[in-house]
């Protein structure tokens, strides 16, 4: 009894089919990394969620997902080379970032009855809408530039769709995002010679 | 992805275990929109890294580094100051030090006292019919010091927020449970003391 029940929850488990797909938005930041400055400063980068909602509804994001946010913002500033050194922000530093992502989201309610109740055979989708906005500061607080990069992602849920799933799995495509945002931001302040 | 993936568990779940609802997500840290200040004080503050010292928060850590840039953002959007940085820095000698710490910091999901029986009496009409799955209840306490920049405290106060609210299967926060409103409250009433504080420690 208890390996069937644990066969049945495993495969229903299984036919969780999510796939997500980057909306295209900006071309991918060429040429990456960017040629570094002469003198290059040190900074401490801090992120942080400027809010998210659902459907118009305020939410919690989960701190795991923004805590994955910080990880890919801190790759992307170490892989740019740009910096003298990336510091955490209780360390002064030549530079500051602030970078807040704010995630609107849409769920189709309807669209997700329906998907539960025919065991995911009827697609369901949400949409996220993420906007990185990063201010750019010195040590004495002054503001130098303010960049703000947006893209969406649509995530969908079909049973059919766990072939695609392993080419479009939902934090990898979020992952890239956010890393692609990140590289604008730096590219676009890199041009405006702020850092 | 919070939207996206929460979508999926929220999707997995109503066909999986509508029944049983067992959804848990950890406190998160985010403000929600700011309102105006009803007072503004004519100087510039500098907020300390935010301090959670609840020893039973999940995440302390990680949040307690969201919680800060989202304050720095709700001071500076509301306008207390006329300018907010992050700490460290180099602040003016007429500028102020902000230093929050929160001695509770949690947000519990109950099941609710009559979910078990009328869903069972009902065969599971009550849930679809939208009555109370869950009782989440939330308890945030801070305290919020202000100091001048050689380290003098100038003024402290202390306020917190307890609430709860059910939750159906309808409920937005179903799936995605959120604390953001209480927080925002409490950091709102603590920065309102302080900034008529200030100003009444100003024209003293």
């Amino acid at each position: 009894l208890y390996a069937r029940a644990l066969v049945t929850l495993l495969l229903a488990l299984v036919s969780v089919a999510c796939a997500s797909f980057r909306s295209g938005g900006a071309p991918p930041t060429s040429p990456w990394p960017p040629a570094p400055a002469a003198a290059r400063k040190s900074i401490s980068m801090i992120l942080a969620s400027g809010g998210s909602e659902v459907n118009g509804k305020t939410v919690d994001t989960p701190p795991r997902v923004v805590a994955n946010w910080r990880e890919w913002t801190e790759a992307t500033y170490r892989d740019s080379a740009l910096f003298s050194a990336l510091v955490d922000p209780s360390v002064p530093s030549d530079l500051r970032s602030e970078v807040r992502v704010v995630d609107t989201g849409e769920a189709k309610i309807g669209m997700a009855i329906a998907c539960g109740v025919t065991l995911f055979l009827f697609p369901a989708k949400a949409t996220d809408h993420l906007t990185l906005r990063t201010d750019f500061k010195n040590a004495k607080g002054e503001v130098l530039a303010t960049i703000e990069k947006s893209e969406s992602v649509n995530t969908w849920i079909e049973l059919f769709l766990v072939v695609v799933m392993p080419f479009h799995w939902p934090k990898s495509e979020i992952r890239d995002l956010i890393t692609e945002l990140n590289r604008a931001t730096l590219a676009e302040a890199h041009a405006k010679g702020i850092i | 992805l919070s939207v996206g993936r929460s979508f999926c568990a929220c999707v997995s779940l109503v066909a999986l275990c509508s029944g049983l609802g067992c959804v848990s997500m950890p406190t998160g840290a985010s403000l929600g929109r700011a309102e105006p200040a009803t007072k503004s004080v004519p100087r510039g503050a500098w907020l300390a890294p935010v301090v959670i010292s609840d020893p039973s928060a999940r995440g302390a850590t990680e949040n307690q580094r969201q919680l800060t840039l989202a304050i720095e953002g709700y001071v500076q959007q509301a306008g207390y100051f006329s300018r907010v940085n992050l700490l460290p820095g180099e602040p003016s000698s007429d500028e102020y030090v902000l230093g929050f710490v929160f001695d509770r910091y949690e947000l519990r999901r109950e099941i609710h006292p009559m979910y078990v029986p009328l869903a069972l009496i009902t065969l599971g009409i009550y849930i679809w019919a939208g009555g109370p799955i869950y009782r989440d209840v939330t308890h945030f306490s801070a305290s919020l010091s202000v100091a001048d920049t050689s380290g003098k405290e100038l003024l402290r106060y202390a306020d917190h927020v307890d609430d709860e609210g059910n939750v159906s299967l309808w409920s937005p926060r179903y799936a995605l449970p959120t604390s953001s409103a209480e927080r925002t409250r409490l950091v709102r009433s603590l920065l309102e003391q302080a900034a008529y504080g200030l100003t009444a420690h100003a024209t003293q």
